[in-house]
């Protein structure tokens, strides 16, 4: 039998690693006869940003790893972390970033090393506030101090001048807890639960399309690939893939939906304004012209990718 | 040679130490009387408690600091003194040569690849080149078996 | 399971023989997993995971910590702790030893080890034991138990390791340390009480004869306690994380320092600095080396076979509780402290976790029982600690005079088994 050890980098009581690897395992097992067996170590065995050079490097056979800590070169992945590109409903961001890989990006973008199994995309991130006022207009968010998770969403707001606070996402508690910002934005609704900060906000404004959506590509190392025969790979892809994209939106929109429970039960939850959707498509503009540049640059077809992405997402949202 | 070495060592992980110290006050302090915290602190924190450990790693070598166990150590010295302590030594060494030869992999892999910081967006190459040469120096005070004449003054080290 | 068996063996026989600790379970960790996937991977493995430790933010804080220790020890604060003290005891018998375990408390209250406080208090409280007449069991078991408050009475190193190994909130640890290490300061009141009144020879003279300390003795009792304060108040209330207090505190414990005419010259800062530097590094050594046999153990699946194991023998959570603290009394007789913490906790914690056991409260035991083994024969290291500034007492001696102490440490382990409360009431209360 093959052996896959397959590395979850959350903790290890986290939903994605008991819900969604440890279920696609079972999964695999099932659909190989046992003759692929899949082995989750109890506590991960890389830090978060070293999961695809484990992969390489040997130190385990499949991980996840969060799309922005690779988008040097795993550009075309990278789509579903522009602003305002997915959607709240994990399944179809999920969904639309499997097709968009197949049609775009596997040929064109593929991850050296490495056999991609699944994409999936988290729900997408609203914009808390912690004071009496809820945040309703971009001039409302640069002119108090907020936490943004780093990268384009603390970028968006710097371009504004606004006085951003940042920092890796499990350290956002404390700063969020003392009191040091009036509110936050960049993580989803289920984070923000498990940081325990919701307490701390007072309103959340919900935009149609997220500011953040953080995405996550999972692969399987190529010489642990090679070893499998061309039968139980393709048993393997029919429980990966498309399926793998269900079962990982499916498990985050469940985790989603427990959260925004307790939101809506603690805190004022408002509709973004179209003026103020469309405000933040213009501050969104430049860094989606900058990844269609790059991503054109890399040989992918930028614009299709770009449009399947969010047409997909469209499609399926409204469903 | 490896006297300089330690005096080095001790120099730049005092000096990290100080820094992190009046970094966390000015910071606090910045934050609480002046709301104006200081940008990416928490991320220098970080680079400044690697620097100062592996810095500090020859001088823990030097003062014998490390912790051992010492249980059978008394009794296998009566039959086999010699053996044992080149034993025991060995494996020290060449800890500490996986270590600084560890650190050295991740900065080529660093500089390689351009990697910078998550926050403050600095080049990660320089500062694992500093852990690695650090952890270098700590290594060839290990293999020089050098030891600090006096290290009595202060609380033993273990927590 | 065989592989892990000869891992295990491997790494005790290595240890026996005097392979610092750190060394060994990270060569076994090394070879271990390059058997398992090869050199390059090994090297990739334990390169990530020694640099993660080296720059978590959360770990800075012992270096922090252990500097501020550093600061309290040389400002000779425990000599007036010491007398005030003995300014409230003289009129008991054994007023001396009663004395050292209460000293020792309000130094443990602002340093977070164990070591450097049996260090401290054998300096200080010995010489007048002995110039009374005490008998030398009696003093340095006192000093030797008195010292372990250090890691239970906030803050401690020790909690800030298993916070971070077990994912727990280390203010929380902090507060639940608090009624633990008050507990055991009765205990070992008691312990004191009971002997001098079994044996009143070990306590003979009666010093409430002799002129009392002079008025000036507490004066370092407020500044001890305001930094307490600032420290775990500032941690408790959110105001800083355990890192900026731990710097706060540095910075405090300096102060005290230098109203006491120390750390005047550039000199004693870099000597200050520099020792707390190398203490930290040889725990750091120690953090990278079990962390690393952690990734290999956990690659084997040693925590599943654990969890396995434990499922077969259908012990209950208070049985596993109970399994796990005999293993860390045993090892805690030649292991060194912090080891058993950071080679335990992960091992156990998928089965910690899966039998629902409160990880505060689990906390506060398996450091009770690592403070146990500092005093427990053949490696106490409390005990050598003393015996290493005490040159002329009697080793053996030693160890007896400690075993009462042990005694009190088994009853304070028994009722925190079987009242969570005393660990759990006043984290509860203000969280
Ligand atoms: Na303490
Ligand atoms: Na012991």
């Amino acid at each position: 039998a093959t052996r896959i050890v397959a590395n979850c980098f959350f903790p290890a009581q986290h939903f994605n690693c008991r819900d969604v690897m440890a279920a696609w395992g079972e999964e695999v097992e099932r659909v190989t006869d046992r003759r692929v067996r899949v082995n989750i170590p109890a506590k991960s065995m890389a830090p978060p940003p070293e999961q695809l050079a484990s992969v390489r490097g040997g130190v385990f056979d499949a991980a996840f790893q969060f799309n922005g800590f690779i988008a040097n070169e795993a550009t075309g992945g990278a789509v579903s972390l522009l602003p305002f590109s997915g959607s709240a409903d994990a399944r179809a961001n999920s969904f639309a970033l499997w097709r968009t890989w197949e049609a775009h990006l596997a040929d064109a973008d593929p991850i050296e090393g490495v056999h991609m199994l699944g994409l999936f995309v988290a729900p997408g991130a609203d914009f808390y506030s912690m004071t009496d006022t809820p945040i309703t207009s971009v001039d409302e968010m640069t002119g108090r101090k907020m936490w943004a998770l780093p990268g384009v969403t603390a970028e968006m707001l710097k371009q504004e001048g606004s006085p951003v606070v940042s920092g890796p996402a499990v350290q956002m508690t404390e700063i969020v807890q003392r009191g040091v910002v009036d509110g936050f934005v960049g993580i989803p609704a289920s984070d923000a639960a498990s940081f325990n900060v919701l307490p701390y906000a007072t309103s959340v404004t919900r935009t149609g399309r997220k500011i953040f959506t953080p995405s996550f590509s999972f692969f399987v190392g190529e010489e642990t690939w090679n070893e499998i025969s061309a039968e139980d790979q393709a048993a393997i892809m029919s429980v990966s893939g498309e399926a793998f994209a269900e079962l990982a939106g499916d498990v985050w929109n469940r985790e989603e939906g427990a959260a925004w429970a307790e939101i809506e039960a603690e805190m004022e939850v408002v509709d973004a304004s179209d003026a103020f959707e469309a405000e933040l498509d213009g501050l969104a503009r430049p860094f989606v012209d900058g990844w269609l540049a790059e991503a054109a640059a890399k040989g992918i077809d930028a614009e299709a990718a770009l449009e399947t992405y969010t047409g997909t997402v469209a499609e399926l949202s409204a469903e | 040679m490896p006297r300089y070495l330690v005096v080095l060592s001790r120099g730049v992980a005092a000096i990290a130490l100080f820094a992190m110290m009046v970094l966390t006050f000015v910071d606090v302090i910045g934050r609480y009387a002046f709301n104006a915290p200081v940008f990416g602190v928490a991320e220098m924190i970080q680079f400044l408690l690697a620097i100062s450990i592996f810095a500090a790693m020859s001088l823990a070598s030097a003062n014998r600091g490390h912790i051992t166990v010492d249980v059978l150590e008394p009794a296998l010295d009566r039959v086999a003194r010699r053996p044992r302590r080149l034993f025991v030594r060995a494996l020290s060494i060449l800890t500490f040569a996986l270590i600084a030869a560890q650190l050295g992999e991740l900065a080529y892999e660093a500089w390689r690849t351009d990697r910078t910081t998550i926050v403050l967006d600095w080049p990660l190459a320089g500062i694992l080149c500093a852990c690695a040469l650090l952890a270098l120096v700590a290594f060839v005070v290990e293999l020089s078996g050098y030891r600090e004449p006096d290290a009595a003054d202060g609380p033993p080290e273990d927590a | 399971m065989l592989t892990a068996t000869l891992a295990i063996v491997i790494l005790l026989l290595l240890c026996f023989i005097g392979v610092r600790i750190g060394v060994a379970t990270l060569l076994v960790g090394f070879f271990g997993f390059a058997l398992e996937r090869g050199l390059g991977p090994a090297m990739q493995m334990s390169g990530q995971r020694i640099l993660e430790d080296a720059m978590n933010y959360n770990l800075s804080v012992i270096p922090l910590f252990v500097l501020m220790g550093v600061f309290i020890y040389r400002s000779n604060v425990s000599d007036e702790l010491y007398q005030a003290a003995h300014a409230r005891f003289r009129n008991l018998r054994g007023g001396l030893a009663h004395s050292t375990v209460v000293a020792c408390a309000g130094f443990g209250a602002v340093c977070g080890s164990s070591l450097a406080t049996a260090a401290t208090m054998t300096k200080v409280a010995m010489p007048s034991m002995r110039r009374f007449g005490y008998r030398d069991s009696l003093s340095t078991g006192v000093i030797s138990a008195g010292g372990t408050l250090g890691i239970m009475i906030p803050p401690s190193v020790p909690l800030v390791i298993y916070g971070i190994v077990a994912e727990q909130d280390i203010g929380r640890l902090f507060l639940a340390g608090m009624i633990p290490g008050l507990l055991l300061v009765l205990l070992f009141m008691g312990t004191v009480a009971i002997w001098t009144r079994i044996d009143p020879e070990a306590a003979p003279s009666d010093t409430a004869d002799e002129p009392g300390p002079d008025r000036r003795a507490g004066r370092a009792v407020l500044p001890i306690i305001g930094l307490f304060v600032l420290v775990l108040g500032g941690i408790y209330g959110k105001i800083f994380t355990p890192t900026e207090a731990a710097g706060i505190g540095a910075v405090g414990a300096a102060v005290i320092a230098m109203t006491r005419g120390r750390l005047l010259t550039p000199g004693e800062w870099i000597d200050s600095l520099a020792e707390a530097m190398s203490t930290t590094a040889a725990l750091f050594l120690v953090i990278f080396g079990a962390l690393i046999f952690a990734d290999y153990a956990n690659y084997i699946g040693l925590p599943f076979l654990i969890l396995d194991a434990i499922d077969a023998l259908d012990l209950g959570p208070f049985g596993l509780v109970v399994a796990i603290t005999v293993i860390a009394i045993l090892m805690g007789m030649v292991f060194e402290a912090i080891g058993i913490l950071l080679l335990l906790v992960p091992v156990f914690m998928p089965a910690l976790l899966d039998a629902d056991v409160d990880l505060i409260w689990f906390g506060i035991i398996i450091v009770l029982v690592i403070e146990m083994g500092l005093i427990t024969p053949p490696v106490g290291m409390n005990v050598f600690v003393v015996k290493s500034i005490l040159t002329d007492a009697d080793l053996m001696e030693m160890f007896r005079g400690v075993l009462p102490f042990v005694v009190a440490m088994l009853v304070a382990l028994c009722l925190i088994l079987i009242f969570p409360q005393i660990v759990t009431a006043i984290p509860d209360l203000i969280y």
